[in-house]
């Protein structure tokens, strides 16, 4: 309690903690991929059935054999560009035009992508009336940093961003 | 002599508005450059009227993720600068006086409790059992000691009671209307 008292700072997480995706990733993938190609019904079941299970799957391998977003070999957009390809051809969709690829990178910078916590949001708020220093230790890649969290109008009541 | 700053920095804003709508790759590849640029010269990107407001690219450069000690150890030297800077005078607070708040068990409540700071586990999504089995498939990779079981926070409401932060709110709204 005594420790409590004398609270100095707060960090926090951003994903699942300050916000969330506003819908499933695999729906945005697919959404904007139909804004791009015609797709034929077999190929649409496909990806309506598979394509939730598939990003994770690509996503998860991805991180393990190209950690921290690319690390020092790949650079952040070309790290999700191949997630997302891979997320597609997952499903049996190997032709994804490059315009689609980059609107789906594109977008999860765009704050209306998310959902907001409004409890998140009165914290910070308290949490600046006592005067603590914030920040932020987030896994997700740099964007958050330069893109979302300023995209959003809310980069400047942290004092830093480590990211991934 | 402002007039011309604000001129090259509309010029600036529009140009990289520019190359940002039709390469954002090359955005992206600038924008890294930069920061690169503002780390190795230790000249962090500030304003006058916010808090100072550092940005780093700590995994491509240090390779490092939660729940790994070097990233609450980079947060904690931060702390430490921004506090000192805000005081005047050169402030080292213990880890204990952090607090970590963060929805997985072992990246965000396990890589901070290990390094000293207070954490809060959120669970939003109200589902205990669905967390705890959660909890018990990562302690079983990691052999992450759960024998004190994290209590779980429905929201950040119940994490500023916990800390103690509510009532002081309600003192500091009120003294600042009687100003």
């Amino acid at each position: 309690m005594h420790a409590r008292k004398a609270l100095r700072a707060v960090t926090l997480d951003i994903t699942g903690t300050l916000l969330d995706f506003g819908k499933p990733v695999g729906r945005t993938y697919l959404e904007i991929l139909e804004k791009h190609v015609q797709l034929g019904a077999n190929e649409r079941l496909a990806l309506h059935n598979g394509i939730h299970r598939s990003f994770a799957e690509a996503y998860k391998e991805l991180r393990q054999k190209h950690p921290y977003y690319g690390g020092k070999t790949l650079s952040t957009p070309d790290w999700w560009h191949r997630c997302i390809r891979n997320t597609f051809a997952r499903c049996g969709v190997h032709e994804v035009p490059q315009p689609a690829v980059e609107e789906i990178y594109a977008i999860y910078e765009q704050p209306s992508a998310y959902t907001i916590y409004p409890d998140a949001l009165r914290a910070l708020d308290v949490f600046k009336q006592h005067g603590l220093v914030l920040g932020v230790l987030t896994n997700s890649d740099e964007r958050y940093d330069v893109a979302l969290l300023p995209n959003m109008g809310i980069r400047h009541m942290f004092h830093f961003v480590i990211h991934s | 002599m402002s007039r011309c700053f604000q001129t090259w920095a509309s010029v600036t804003c529009f140009t990289l508005s520019f190359i940002r709508k039709f390469s954002h790759t090359l955005f992206m590849k600038i924008i890294h450059f930069c920061i690169g640029l503002s780390i190795l010269s230790k000249n962090f990107v500030s304003n006058t009227t916010g808090p100072i407001q550092i940005s780093l690219f700590s995994s491509k450069t240090e390779l490092s993720e939660k729940p790994n000690s070097r990233n609450f150890e980079l947060a904690h030297e931060l702390i430490n600068s921004a506090l000192s800077k805000a005081t005047g005078t050169p402030t080292q607070v213990d880890p204990s006086h952090i607090a970590h708040i963060g929805d997985d068990f072992e990246a965000d409540y396990i890589g901070a409790k290990r390094y000293g700071f207070q954490a809060f586990l959120l669970d939003r999504h109200g589902k205990p059992e669905r967390k705890q089995k959660e909890i018990a498939e990562q302690a079983g990779e990691t052999q992450a000691d759960v024998l004190n079981q994290p209590q779980l926070y429905a929201s950040f409401d119940h994490i500023i009671r916990d800390l103690g932060l509510e009532r002081r709110q309600f003192a500091n709204v009120a003294s600042a209307g009687s100003r």
